[in-house]
């Protein structure tokens, strides 16, 4: 059975919580990746999202 | 202004390239709060152990010069984090000059008020000279106020929720045949 995903929508998602987790940073003082804090965390969470739609298995085929 | 923007790559020190600025901060009752200078030699303060601390109701005095050269044909900008704000410009600087005074109310050049740590980095470039630099500043209320009881804070759980919604969305599905009915 073929499988509808939406990578790029997944990457949207995992750039909006980059961006919150970002924002957390400043506030808290907290700077992992020094200026890259928040690139770094929306690029990372925006791969995380990316990857998690490509790839996550689908859910099981219903049985009729 | 271009001088007060002189802010390039994350440094340990708040460290100019060819040319030197003085930033002072003042609270809302216009009491000094800190001081950092910017040279080529390291400068003070300004880094991220001793960030730059700026009241969100102050305002920031800067004082900066560029030496016996002047940077004519100029354009200046400023970054957050290394991503580009609205702060730039240009300018040709005809007159030739080389220093430059003023000062910025934090509050109406942050519409948003968001306090904690950030990295502020910022150049002028001009026809043969470029100044470059960057330092760290706090940006602080008074009185202090822990990030849960501000604003910001929520609208960034927002944001969190918002992606983790977006995310779900996202997740893979099955396309069923469609069955015809009789």
């Amino acid at each position: 059975m073929p499988v509808r995903r939406h990578p790029f929508l997944g990457a949207f998602g995992g750039i909006l919580v980059g961006l919150g987790i970002g924002l957390l940073f400043v506030m808290f003082e907290f700077t992992p990746a020094d200026a890259w804090t928040i690139i770094a965390s929306i690029a990372f969470f925006g791969i995380m999202g990316f990857v998690y739609a490509l790839l996550m298995p689908p859910p099981s085929v219903p049985r009729s | 202004m271009a001088a007060a923007l002189i802010l390039a790559s994350p440094v340990a020190a708040f460290d100019l390239t060819d040319c030197r600025l003085i930033l002072q901060s003042f609270d809302a009752d216009s009491e000094p709060l800190d001081t950092a200078v910017g040279d080529p030699g390291g400068g003070e303060g300004g880094t991220r152990a001793d960030p730059f601390r700026v009241d969100y109701d102050g305002t920031v005095r800067y004082e900066g010069d560029t030496g016996e050269q002047p940077i004519t044909n100029l354009s200046w900008s400023v970054d957050v984090f290394l991503i580009p704000t609205p702060f730039r410009g240009a300018g040709a600087n005809e007159e030739q000059e080389t220093s430059a005074e003023g000062e910025i109310d934090v509050s109406s050049a942050m519409p948003i008020k968001i306090t904690g740590l950030f990295f502020v980095s910022g150049e002028v470039t001009g026809d043969e000279r470029a100044c470059r630099g960057s330092l760290w500043l706090r940006l602080v209320d008074d009185p202090p106020a822990s990030p849960p009881t501000t604003i910001p804070f929520w609208i960034a759980l927002l944001i969190i929720a918002l992606g983790l919604v977006v995310l779900w969305q996202a997740r893979p599905g099955l396309v069923l045949p469609v069955r015809e009915v009789r």
